[in-house]
């Protein structure tokens, strides 16, 4: 065989890497793409240069920001798609298809679609944004099985998936659960010293505040409570756990980002400051959901639903009205948000 | 537990960490150096971690670091700085404000860092503050990049630099920039490898896409040269395999001691086992789990209460010894008779361990002496003086007999006789229900004044009062004892059991009145 070097244009690679992501440059989901092959191909890597190499590979097509391709990124972890561990490093997370019913799963992990495609030729993998969806024509043969498992796949059940059963719903008696946690493994004040943090921020559930983001206040203009967050000077949040105090005079319980977000639900039932999540009813229901939600919950509307986010970072979920049925009752008893129809 | 230590900054490293592979963590900038110890056995290792210590930054220059394609800065032996390269570059306080080109962050304490990628025009600005750095350029030469062809995966030489791995189904395109051109045959671009070699002259330009087709499986360079010799060459090795993608597997293990155990087909592993070995660190090779890289263990342990130890991450081979990750409560766990540890993986699955203590009755029977011997004499002198005796001396015996030890409910205690003097507790007891562990009052204690009473319980009250605390709980046992004199009472029973001295029981020679004893009075497991 012999190489073949051939002159070619930006524009034309610029075409050959739409037809490779399935997308075009401006689409977000190519950035979800090729986040998925970049870190396929490095295994594990620092977030920092995974974002600088995407962002070089576009920087010849197209202008986009690396906050962009970070929240991109973020976005990634949180579905599951790369696992993440403290001091910024990420690797890809295998392939999980989440079995929807009708030959039909949601897809996790961070194989990329062009590998995927060219692995279950017979499969229709669709994406939309950072969320990826398999189907067969017939049920799952033995080959698509193996296939799977040379990949290192799995098939599992939405709950499953989920988790909602290995974790306790927000409310008094996960609070409870963290003050013991509290008693039992906390750091101390000066544990703190090390790390470069701005201000300490305290979670104040005033049901005045309609939204979980700005029901932070900062420390500095005396606000008290037991659930904190400081912003590392390396741009991630530490998240901390205390009787009251701030972790710099108390001991506290070090969180990771899913358990606070558990304990800010958890803390806005018990003050009586539940959110409120608005929903239009129509052929579909169009949930409208603006704060960030403990990953067992995010993961079960991710896979009963259709999501989208908006600029402003607010989810948009979309359901059968089937399927609303089940996740109505779920919402109200594992976060206690009231759901209010925009329509009434 | 290692220290690595700079000036006043210091951070704990889990030592298992660091055995067998590179361990990378964030430190501040330093003018002090930075130094390992080991607390506690400073003496023996700090000659060996001494020759890890690493001279601080210099104060009165820029330290400089080139990024590797892996994203990993490399420090620079020298200062010279080649065109397209990123750089980060640690600024001594001070230094920053000359800076006006890249990214600069603070690191804290008037310590900087820059980032750039060196662009292959130079600004005025740009060159004047290398100048004031101290900082050279390289001769002109051409940049290389791939782009719009991922690699399928990135391999290192020799040196730790990497390179990109390409599929066979992939023409991959290499950018030429950096150089302007006047004429078509200034530059040229080489390709050889898998014994073929190609070459190319680029077109007048300042920047050039080039597809590499018919690339077989093998190793390759791509080379750009100049005419003018005044103009360096630029070099990128890359391969071709067939199917260079490397996938991590849902695949998940847990090796107890020489054990490997594979999970079932929902992924979960239910493991019967003694953890008190693997958690004492006297277990070979521990307890240690296998699954992807960086996921999350939610560590739970469960003795009557299940509450969550401790939230790990695998490392980036997808390794985590659980045991020497927990370490406030090895004890705990250690010296617990039964209890569930639950490793939670998320949807990979469940390592639910079911610990079961073997008893060592020649371990047990050494701590019980060593108890006496520290804490005997001691103890007999506070015989009637409840809440001293029992810190000094039955809480740690209790729980060497594996019994927690609760207060009676207050509700319980106000109607009972307080005649004989005596205190009432109960002995709590571990069992497993299903899967779940539960944690009963199994009998009553009353602890009496002074021996006589217990070698006299009828008379002294005991069994009128143990009655009445049996009654309340709904118990049918209770223990009579001053702390040394131990015996056994029925409810509602009017025959004097036999007594046993703890003392005389753990005695050399009397192992068979210890076996009683433990029979009576331990937790039955």
């Amino acid at each position: 065989m012999a190489i073949n070097l051939v002159i070619t244009t930006a524009d034309r690679v610029r075409e050959n890497l739409a037809r490779l992501t399935g997308h075009a440059l401006d689409d977000p989901a190519t950035v979800a793409e090729l986040l998925r092959h970049e870190l396929s191909a490095r295994g594990v890597s620092s977030r920092r240069s995974v974002c600088d190499n995407v962002q070089a590979q576009l920087a010849a097509f197209t202008d986009c920001p690396r906050e962009d391709i970070r929240k991109m990124l973020e976005e990634l972890e949180r579905s599951g798609d790369i696992s993440s561990a403290p001091g910024g490093r990420v690797a890809p997370a295998p392939l999980r298809l989440v079995d929807l019913g009708g030959n039909k799963f949601a897809m996790f992990g961070g194989m990329h679609a062009s590998a995927l495609r060219r692995e279950f030729p017979s499969a229709k993998i669709t994406c939309e944004q950072t969320q990826r969806w398999l189907a067969l024509p017939d049920a799952p043969g033995a080959e698509f099985m193996d296939n799977l498992k040379v990949l290192g796949g799995r098939v599992m059940s939405t709950a499953r998936w989920a988790g909602m059963d290995r974790v306790q719903p927000c409310g008094a008696e996960w609070l409870d659960d963290l003050s013991t946690r509290l008693e039992l493994d906390h750091c101390r004040p000066d544990s703190w010293d090390f790390e470069s943090l701005d201000e300490w921020n305290v979670y104040v559930p005033d049901p005045a505040v309609p939204t979980q983001r700005k029901r932070w206040c900062r420390s500095s203009k005396g606000a008290q409570g037991r659930l904190w967050r400081a912003r590392h000077r390396l741009g991630w949040w530490m998240h901390a756990w205390t009787g009251g105090e701030c972790p710099t005079v108390a001991n506290s319980l070090k969180l990771r980002q899913d358990d606070t977000m558990r304990t800010a639900f958890s803390l806005d039932f018990v003050s009586g400051a539940a959110l409120t999540f608005l929903f239009t009813k129509g052929t579909e229901i169009v949930l409208l959901v603006d704060a960030f939600l403990p990953l067992a919950e995010y993961r079960f509307l991710n896979v009963s639903g259709r999501q989208s986010r908006d600029e402003t970072g607010a989810c948009r979920y979309r359901f059968d009205l089937d399927t609303w049925e089940a996740v109505r009752p779920t919402l109200c008893e594992r976060l206690h948000v009231e759901l209010k129809d925009t329509n009434s | 537990m290692l220290q690595l230590i700079a000036g006043d900054w210091l951070q704990p490293v889990i030592a298992a960490n660091l055995s067998g592979r590179v361990w990378r963590t964030p430190v501040p900038p330093s003018h002090e150096g930075y130094t390992w110890t080991a607390p506690g056995f400073e003496s023996e290792l700090d000659d060996d971690l001494g020759r890890l210590s690493i001279t601080g930054l210099p104060t009165d220059r820029v330290t400089v670091f080139r990024v590797d394609a892996a994203g990993i800065g490399r420090l620079l032996t020298g200062s010279t700085l080649s065109v397209g390269q990123r750089y980060r570059i640690i600024l001594p306080p001070g230094a920053a404000t000359s800076v006006t080109t890249g990214e600069v962050a603070p690191l804290g304490k008037g310590w900087n860092l820059w980032e750039l990628v060196v662009p292959s025009q130079v600004s005025g600005d740009l060159a004047s503050t290398f100048e004031g750095f101290g900082i050279g350029l390289s001769k002109a030469a051409p940049c290389l990049e791939w782009i719009g062809t991922p690699a399928g995966r990135y391999d290192a030489n020799a040196a730790g630099q990497s390179y990109p791995v390409f599929g066979t189904n992939l023409a991959p395109v290499l950018r030429v920039s950096g150089i302007k051109t006047r004429a078509a045959g200034e530059l040229t671009l080489f390709v050889g490898g898998a014994g073929t070699f190609e070459s190319i002259t680029l077109p007048a330009g300042d920047s050039w896409w080039v597809r590499l087709e018919g690339l077989a499986p093998g190793d390759y360079v791509a080379e750009v040269a100049h005419q003018r010799s005044a103009i360096g060459r630029a070099r990128a090795p890359f391969r071709v395999a067939a199917n260079p993608g490397v996938w991590p597997s849902c695949d998940v293990s847990l090796t107890l001691g020489q054990d490997l155990h594979h999970p079932d087909a929902d992924g979960d592993i239910e493991l019967k086992c003694d953890l008190g070995a693997a958690f004492g660190g006297s277990l070979e090779n521990g307890l240690v789990l296998q699954a992807p890289a960086f996921r999350r263990a939610a560590v739970f342990w469960s003795d009557g209460k299940r509450r969550r130890i401790a939230d790990l991450y695998l490392d980036e081979t997808g390794r985590l010894d659980v045991a020497a990750s927990c370490p406030p409560f090895e004890g705990l766990i250690e010296r617990s008779p039964l209890g569930n540890l639950d490793i939670d993986l998320g949807e990979l699955g469940i390592m639910r361990l079911l610990h079961h203590k073997e008893i060592a009755v020649g371990e047990l029977l050494a701590k019980l002496r060593d108890l006496i011997t520290t804490k005997g004499a001691n103890a007999e002198h506070l015989r009637g003086q409840y809440p001293m005796l029992r810190a000094l001396w039955l809480d740690p015996l209790l729980s060497l007999l594996y019994h927690g030890v609760r207060e009676l409910d207050p509700s319980h205690v106000q109607d009972l006789s307080a005649e004989s003097g005596a205190m009432v507790l109960l002995a709590d007891e571990l069992s497993r229900e299903g899967m779940r562990m539960v944690r009963k009052p199994r009998r009553v204690i009353v602890i009496a004044p002074n021996e006589t009473a217990v070698l006299n319980a009828k008379e002294a009250g005991l069994w009128e009062l143990a009655d009445q605390a049996c009654r309340k709980t709904g118990l049918t046992e209770a223990v009579l004892t001053d702390g040394f004199i131990w015996g056994l009472h029925t409810a509602g029973r009017k025959v004097q059991s036999g007594t046993t001295d703890f003392r005389e029981a753990v005695q050399v020679g009397r192992e068979s009145l210890f076996e009683t004893f433990l029979y009576s009075h331990a937790v039955t497991l």
